[in-house]
């Protein structure tokens, strides 16, 4: 899965995301290797502190937020729709793919102008609102 | 409590997240509503079991949140997959193929104990495990699977399964029905016995029946399969019932209501009786009754049909608070008992509870179910759902999902064969990959 450092699509366009784009997510998260190990010796200690000291002064949400936070339904698409190009199957991917792309397959799926094999029966499942939600998630990851 | 390790007594793990979480604390708990990280701790979160559902849960809660103590406990150090465990009782496919390994969920920070867990405190929030050492936890996620019910066929026990496989948990079981097969004369009877629902994966028993008849066919093809049915309907019945009509004149089902109720076993005869007869089997497969595996039982969180009823959208036990129950134990509503449904709502769990020990309010969810049977390697069908949280209950949203078209042409049948494969390439690659 790739996509631990992707915000919501929505999120990414409405937030005024300074802060979060200001500290890169991982860093802080104490995910990234380098960053762990700046962290660990004292002078890490204090860019941490200072990473810190600027958001809360700024007023703004301390933790980041959470990586995965997907708009309702996206998430299972990946037991099917692959998360890397280096695994064998015939569906496509989704990640990094034009959201209107996305949006324009659903909609030809549930109206049934585009033939299918199971994406008609998902696709009836969802709303234009949420296709798009889901569309502009998945364009947003690399 | 401190920011050791969950495993108590061993020397806890490196010390970065602890920094983080002191560094915030020390500079910030006045001012966040964040129970658990205000603590200076970051929040521990126990899974129970290492199969699509929990090893899921694991590696999604780490995903979202790196700082997560996340515990994954898994008595065996190697998955066997159930989906596609069926091409390798017909021959179709080796067991290796099934088999999955932990070291990349370790790789992505996961504490991986590979014991069996023994018991839960639900009220202490600990976990026991087989070498006595505890766990505390802040979330518990209960994903164990099923356990057999050796008490409810007459007859059919633990020593009875080793000549009459079930071959409902892949491994062993697989192979051993796989060997009986093989050794079976041309000429054999081969008959199974199949539950009343619940039980994990409601069409596989007709998948297997299947491709046991596929392997006759090609290899034995004097012999013959009968399927012995608690149940006059099944998951994609009319789908199977075309196929057998199609491609397999060798295999006969026997409904409940034509007599076809298993209900009694004789190992020593190898026969299984059902209401109107005897049939003795050269090769038997006996799928049992089932119900949520032991440890759910002893955590409380089962109740007296033996299943675990949850909440929708975060999964928590309706009986015991802070355990969430995943796959095939829970009792979610209208979620199936599948493979792909355990992936997917361990996802959803898996948010919820990183949420949870935020102080976060989990969000409404909605998710997909795509199961697919094999009647052939080059004839394949499936069922799909959406569900979404209705009434306190995951619920299908109408006019959405449904079976295969019943008449369609080879090349669908193909078409979807090739999307089986692949959903098992993906699925297994997100998981364990």
């Amino acid at each position: 899965m790739c996509r631990r450092l992707a915000l919501r699509g929505d999120a990414r366009k409405e937030a005024p995301s300074t802060a979060l784009r200001a500290v890169p997510l991982p860093r802080f998260a104490g995910e990234d290797e380098d960053a762990g190990a700046a962290l660990r010796s004292p002078r890490g200690a204090g860019l941490a502190g200072a990473i810190v000291c600027v958001l809360l002064c700024a007023g703004m949400w301390v933790l980041p937020a959470l990586a995965a936070e997907a708009p309702a339904g996206a998430m299972s698409c990946s037991g099917c729709h692959p998360g890397s190009a280096n695994i064998d199957t015939p569906v496509p991917r989704l990640i990094g793919k034009d959201p209107a792309a996305i949006v324009a397959a659903m909609q030809a799926f549930r109206s049934g102008t585009r033939t299918a094999t199971v994406m008609d029966r998902i696709a009836k499942g969802f709303s234009d609102d949420e296709i798009r939600s889901i569309a502009a998630w998945y364009g947003a990851q690399r | 409590m401190g920011a050791t390790s969950p495993l108590q007594g061993e020397v806890s793990r490196p010390s970065r997240r602890q920094f983080i979480g002191a560094a915030v604390a020390a500079t910030g708990a006045s001012l966040m509503p964040r129970p658990l990280l205000a603590q200076g701790a970051p929040p521990r979160i126990v899974v129970v079991g290492g199969g699509f559902a929990g090893a899921t849960a694991a590696r999604t809660l780490k995903r979202l949140d790196a700082r997560l103590d996340v515990t994954l406990v898994e008595a065996n150090p190697i998955f066997t997959s159930c989906p596609f465990s069926n091409e390798v009782i017909a021959g179709l496919r080796d067991i290796a193929a099934q088999r999955f390994g932990y070291d990349r969920i370790a790789a992505d920070g996961v504490t991986v104990v590979p014991q069996a867990a023994t018991g839960v405190d639900g009220r202490a929030r600990t976990v026991m495990l087989a070498d006595n050492m505890r766990l505390n936890y802040d979330r518990l996620v209960v994903a164990p699977g099923i356990d057999l019910r050796f008490d409810a066929l007459p007859g059919y026990d633990e020593a009875a399964a080793e000549r009459l496989p079930h071959a409902w948990k892949a491994g062993a079981q697989t192979e051993l029905l796989r060997r009986q097969l093989e050794s079976m004369e041309d000429g054999g009877t081969v008959v199974m016995a199949v539950p009343a629902l619940p039980y994990r994966c409601p069409p596989a028993p007709y998948e297997r029946a299947c491709l046991i008849a596929y392997y006759l066919k090609t290899r034995k093809p004097r012999s013959k399969i009968i399927v012995l049915d608690a149940k006059d309907t099944f998951s994609k019945q009319r789908l199977f019932e075309k196929a057998w009509k199609e491609l397999y004149p060798n295999l006969e089902w026997v409904s409940l209501s034509s007599g076809g109720n298993p209900t009694a076993v004789d190992a020593s005869t190898n026969s299984i009786m059902s209401d109107f007869d005897t049939y003795k089997a050269d090769v038997a497969n006996v799928i049992p009754p089932q119900k949520a595996a032991r440890i759910a039982e002893l955590a409380g969180v089962a109740d007296r049909t033996g299943w675990c009823p949850v909440e929708p959208v975060t999964f928590e036990s309706r009986l015991v608070p802070n355990i969430h129950v995943l796959g095939d134990a829970a009792i979610a509503g209208a979620v199936p008992k599948s493979a792909y449904a355990a992936n997917a709502a361990a996802k959803i769990c898996a948010v919820a509870v990183a949420k949870l020990v935020r102080g976060e309010t989990p969000v409404e969810e909605k998710f997909v179910n795509t199961c697919y049977s094999l009647a052939a390697p080059d004839y394949g069908f499936s069922i799909a759902g959406v569900y979404r949280p209705m009434g306190g209950q995951w619920l299908e949203v109408e006019g959405a999902g449904g079976i295969s078209p019943v008449d369609a042409p080879p090349e669908f049948r193909r078409s979807e064969a090739k999307l089986a494969y692949g959903w098992f390439n993906t699925i297994m690659a997100e998981i364990f990959g």
